[in-house]
């Protein structure tokens, strides 16, 4: 096993794992990291080729992280956007896959919204990020 | 840190001198502390891949030479539903045992196991998978490796 190693932290390893096979084929086993270091895991000793490769994969990456916390009906959803390399402005919330009917604002790549709900939902986001679906 | 002598092989009729019983006393005060060597972390190490990769987890030892005991205990992650499997390497050697559990969601796992090794310095890793397109996380995780 050959690993490259590569700076960088706030990674949703499943998707940056889909991207990098995407990249990579049957050429990685996968990905590790430890939340500052990404450990590309290669069969074959990799060039500097496939390193200039493997940064552009990690600087495309860019997820959304979802937490939800709930107190009794009233909930507060936090989305951050850590990396925005598209500099977008507002997320859509989802809730059980419907969009809600207005976006939320990112500043400084957060974005805070309020729900109310008796039921248990499933949060997600409208837009095509690499993101987890909260279920709270 | 008491230290492990080999001792003078003693015939019949040869005197036991304080060099012999110096060497007996720090044997016996080495059995009750017996060499150790640990790696204890609370952050996380995940992985995606399915071949045994590094887990961080390591500890390096100065054997006498003889059996090493390695305990490791961690709390693991998955997101979906997978196979997860640990193992042992020993200066890059891979022990034939390896734990393998499946679930979704949130367990304890632990493996132990002995293996001899010669006298001098040992680095202890303890390695992980998944087998199949998931991810495993380690949290709360211990290495011990304790010589026998």
């Amino acid at each position: 096993m050959y690993t490259l190693g590569i700076t960088q932290s706030d990674v949703l390893l499943e998707a940056l794992d889909t991207a990098m096979r995407n990249q990579f084929g049957d050429r990685i086993s996968g990905l590790s990291t430890n939340g500052t270091t990404l450990r590309i895991h290669f069969f074959e000793p990799y060039t500097p080729t496939d390193e200039t490769a493997a940064q552009g994969v990690i600087d495309a990456h860019d997820p959304v992280f979802i937490t939800a916390e709930r107190d009794g009906d009233n909930m507060t959803i936090t989305l951050t956007k850590p990396h925005n390399v598209d500099g977008a402005t507002a997320l859509t919330l989802t809730i059980d896959d419907v969009a809600a009917p207005d976006s939320t604002a990112l500043v400084n790549n957060v974005a805070t919204a309020q729900i109310e709900s008796a039921d248990e939902i499933t949060i997600g986001i409208l837009e095509d990020y690499p993101h987890q679906e909260v279920t709270i | 840190m008491a230290t492990w002598t080999t001792l003078n092989n003693l015939s019949t009729g040869d005197l036991v001198t304080e060099t012999d019983m110096d060497a007996l006393r720090g044997n016996i005060e080495y059995l009750l502390n017996p060499n150790t060597a640990s790696d204890y972390s609370s952050s996380y190490d995940s992985t995606t891949s399915t071949s045994f990769v590094d887990s961080g987890v390591e500890a390096e030892i100065t054997s006498y030479g003889g059996v090493l005991l390695l305990l490791f205990q961690c709390r693991a992650q998955t997101t979906t539903d997978t196979h997860v499997q640990f193992r042992f390497t020993v200066d890059g050697d891979p022990l034939t045992f390896e734990i393998d559990e499946r679930f979704p969601g949130e367990d304890v796992m632990s493996l132990t196991e002995a293996v001899s090794v010669a006298a001098g310095t040992h680095t202890v890793k303890v390695q992980f998978r998944v087998t199949s397109a998931a991810s495993v996380s380690i949290i709360n995780s211990g290495l011990t490796v304790m010589e026998g």
